[in-house]
């Protein structure tokens, strides 16, 4: 799926092709929640 | 083969920036130079097919009343998929002559229809609200995952804008013509990583026009026949995020075999290749998913000369969609290329050429059209 990491520099470097990720929803609006990925923290 | 020949091919008087026309004088434009190319008028044309207009514009606008439409738009490559559906059209009798046009105003944007995608489109609900600008973003979630498979490096990615600016040097109607190296690439503007400048597409204003009919009816026209050997079709979806496997197209591998089996010719057969390059990567997924390199071997094949002039498999011979010129849909272009060096008067004309195959690509990795051209009917 497309969606965006966020809690992370959007470089290169650090946007590493196939690092472990969690889910974050994000409230867009009263209707709208939209799933975005961070970094994951802790254990993979 | 088919029974289909093109005795009718030109582009636009201009080609590159012509904010003097409008996109359906582009249209135009090409489609009166193609009758002359042929030696008939609007009059003789009883099968239209365009993209990026409406097909009832075009009829309206030079006067065609025709027994046969098509309207396929699906991206860049519609004009592929065009030949292909006037194939079926001629050889079932629905029409004798089919004319179809190309015409945009992609960089000075007169009269252009409305580009974008539907807020309520797959792609309009699922990619764009994570914020995607269109080509240049999209593109790079595929040659990424490549990238990251098969090692390729920047280098043999800037490699591909090289070798194709070496042919475009040797074409005085190509956008740019002087020769680069993979420094200038990698040291031109950062666009949207991994893809430099100089590795995106040229934004240019032209159009093409391309006219069909039955082989036995070629000899009746002045210029040489360009006979449609074989064709394919595909699609596959309209989110890049969505694609099976990001390292290669299913549209190219269904469309690309589908046309060289109906062609009956082998990758040895064939003398001279256009893979539709609006990035620098896709002529590395059209080699392999046609089956010229396996999987991860394009990039060395690129890099080693062999697609670049005196190579043993020319490619993208006016310079493609990098260098030569790229309205927004290039697909009847790399088609104009094929027959010009079919009919033997390219500007880098490959010699001997007999055998050209020509694959297109549209919104995205979305849709693929294939043709095989040649020079004669075996």
């Amino acid at each position: 799926m497309m969606s965006n990491i966020l809690e992370c520099e959007q470089t290169p470097e650090e946007l590493d092709l196939d690092m472990a990720l969690e889910v974050v929803f994000q409230k867009m609006s009263d209707e709208i929640t939209l799933p975005f990925f961070r970094p994951k923290r802790g254990k993979i | 083969m088919t029974g289909v020949a093109v005795v009718g091919a030109a582009e636009t008087t201009e080609l590159g920036k012509v904010p003097g026309m409008s996109q359906i004088q582009l249209h135009a434009d090409a489609a009166l130079n193609a009758f002359e190319d042929a030696g008939i008028s609007a009059k003789d044309i009883d099968g239209l097919a365009t993209a990026g207009s409406r097909p009832t514009d075009l009829a309206h606008y030079l006067g065609i009343t025709p027994t046969w439409v098509d309207g396929t738009a699906v991206g860049g490559c519609s004009f592929m998929l065009h030949v292909r559906h006037a194939v079926a059209a001629l050889v079932t009798g629905q029409c004798t002559t089919v004319l179809i046009t190309h015409g945009e105003s992609g960089r000075s944007g007169i009269g252009r229809d409305g580009f974008g995608r539907a807020p309520a489109s797959l792609q309009g609900q699922f990619e764009a609200p994570f914020g995607p600008m269109g080509p240049p973003t999209l593109f790079t979630l595929p040659v990424l995952r490549y990238m990251k498979t098969y090692g390729m490096s920047h280098e043999q990615l800037a490699m591909v804008a090289v070798v194709q600016r070496e042919w475009a040097s040797k074409n005085p109607r190509a956008s740019f013509q002087d020769l680069i190296t993979v420094d200038d690439v990698l040291e031109s503007k950062l666009i949207a990583y991994p893809f430099h400048l100089l590795e995106c597409c040229l934004v240019t204003d032209g159009g093409g026009a391309l006219i069909l009919t039955l082989n036995n009816r070629a000899k009746d026209f002045p210029q040489k026949p360009v006979f449609i050997l074989g064709c394919g079709e595909s699609v596959e979806t309209p989110m890049i995020s969505q694609m099976e496997d990001l390292t290669s197209s299913r549209a190219f591998r269904v469309a690309g075999p589908a046309a060289m089996q109906q062609a009956g010719v082998k990758h040895s057969d064939v003398d001279h290749l256009m893979v539709y390059d609006a990035f620098a990567h896709l002529p590395i997924y059209g080699l392999e998913d046609l089956g010229f390199c396996k999987p991860g071997e394009a990039p060395d094949f690129i890099w080693e000369q062999n697609t670049a002039p005196g190579g043993k498999l020319p490619m993208n011979t006016n310079g493609g969609g990098l260098s030569y010129m790229h309205s927004g849909m290039y697909g009847m272009y790399a088609l104009q290329e094929s027959v010009r060096q079919m009919r033997g008067t390219a500007p880098a004309q490959v010699s001997n050429a007999e055998v050209s195959v020509c694959l297109g690509v549209g919104g995205m990795f979305g849709a693929s059209g294939c043709i095989v051209f040649g020079t004669d009917l075996s």
